[in-house]
């Protein structure tokens, strides 16, 4: 609602705008039609006053439609940038998409077939040659670990398992992966979230449980993180809790806090809302709250 | 659309259907698998591969999950509700235990990671044929 409110204002604005080059147009259009007749007249030596008025016309005009152009854009501000905002961080999210589709569906597969021709190239080695079908065979192995790695950041950059499994199976896997990788307890619970959930909502939660998991296990010193997906209504609920060093919410931002205003960002832009509870030695939660239904 | 059809073999060899999106993994599966497999066709859009399982009828339909527009899961899923009980490998590359178990839900009966052709897919595809499954080995 609050884009199509910005539309408007900027439509009213543009509305005004036009009405006042309207209006100038006509008022030199008038002038000039009276130092014509002036002309016709003989009156050609008082011509120069019609172009005085047209010049203060004009400049009154024109010192008019800054000023309307000028506290129109302070009126409005608020709204293009969110607009902008919004555009960014959508922007950013098909650059990820494309990133990460490119690193497993080609470059991962090259490598793939790469693997597979050191294979064959190990298999169609003449009997006799030991060491050189060891050391194929090693290098087969660093590809295979390479094309792992190649998975790894793609999924990491855009999950094809949010678009294959659906958020809950997609979630449980970060947190089963998160609990593997980092050491710490990563435990999920899911209750009555629907099967379907809107593509925009799904990637918004998703991305908020991977900042918040990260930043969990990264920062927070703990053992065990809970992560809980429920259903509250027509929301779907995510709230990611540990028991660590906490922080202080409203501490001046750093480069670790724009993890935090990420989070706000990708919840704000599917109309939900992002509450951190935290304090230093209190623990962390983290609870994003989405409308399933997003409003057009 | 990319469409290669060969010529029948009147032996028992599997009649075999390929859909892959890349052209170095299709070829790679062909060139294997027509040593034993009759392989009736090879296709690189997963549109065109809806309508070769009715015209071809293959006995194995060889099927990559990540593919643009339609993916393997929604390729079997409109195969499935058009009423065909084609047997299924899947082939991928992603080596991962939450994508096999997505794919045996979608119906699939062969999972082979796309590193390990060269090892896994005649037998994947053989298997397939008898109503067995196979995976490649995880890890």
């Amino acid at each position: 609602m609050a884009s199509t409110g910005g539309r408007l204002a900027m439509a009213s604005k543009d509305r005004l705008s036009v009405a006042v080059v309207v209006t100038m147009l006509l008022q030199i259009g008038c002038v000039w039609e009276v130092a014509r007749r002036q002309m016709e007249l003989g009156e050609a030596r008082h011509a120069y006053l019609p172009i005085i008025v047209v010049s203060t016309f004009v400049l009154t005009d024109v010192a008019f439609a800054g000023a309307l152009i000028v506290t129109g854009k302070r009126r409005d501000g608020a709204e293009p940038m969110e607009e902008f905002r919004d555009r960014l961080m959508r922007t950013h999210e098909a650059h990820r998409t494309r990133i990460a589709r490119q690193l497993h569906d080609d470059i991962g597969q090259r490598v793939a077939v790469l693997t597979m021709e050191l294979d064959g190239l190990s298999d169609a080695l003449p009997p006799g040659t030991t060491d050189l079908r060891t050391r194929i065979q090693a290098l087969s192995a660093r590809t295979l670990g390479l094309a792992k790695d190649i998975q790894a950041l793609s999924h990491a950059m855009h999950s094809s398992k949010l678009d294959y499994l659906g958020l809950v199976s997609a979630s449980a896997a970060l947190c089963r992966e998160a609990s593997d990788e980092q050491h710490v307890e990563v435990d999920f619970r899911s209750d009555d979230v629907p099967e379907r959930v809107p593509q925009d909502v799904a990637l918004a939660i998703f991305r908020v449980l991977q900042e918040a998991v990260d930043n969990a296990v990264t920062h927070a010193d703990v053992a065990h993180v809970s992560v809980a997906l429920r259903s509250r209504g027509d929301d779907i609920e995510l709230e990611v809790v540990d028991r660590g060093l906490g922080f202080d919410p409203k501490a001046p931002a750093g480069d670790d806090g724009l993890g935090l205003i990420t989070m706000r960002e990708r919840v704000r832009l599917v109309r939900g809302e992002l509450v951190v509870d935290s304090r230093p030695g209190g623990g962390t939660t983290i609870r994003a709250r989405v409308p399933i239904r997003t409003p057009m | 659309m990319r469409k290669r059809t060969m010529p029948m073999t009147e032996t028992d060899q599997p009649r075999v259907l390929i859909v892959d999106d890349n052209a170095a993994i299709l070829k790679r599966a062909v060139s294997l698998l027509s040593r034993a497999c009759a392989i009736v066709g090879a296709v690189s859009d997963p549109r065109a591969a809806l309508e070769a399982v009715n015209t071809l009828r293959p006995d194995v339909v060889v099927l990559d999950i990540s593919m643009p527009e339609l993916n393997g899961f929604e390729v079997v899923g409109q195969l499935r509700r058009s009423g065909s009980t084609v047997p299924i490998v899947f082939l991928t590359v992603d080596d991962d235990e939450d994508l096999l178990r997505a794919a045996q839900a979608a119906g699939g009966i062969g999972y082979v990671v796309k590193s390990r052709i060269p090892s896994d897919l005649l037998t994947a595809v053989t298997e397939a044929r008898a109503g067995r499954a196979y995976v490649s080995r995880m890890g």
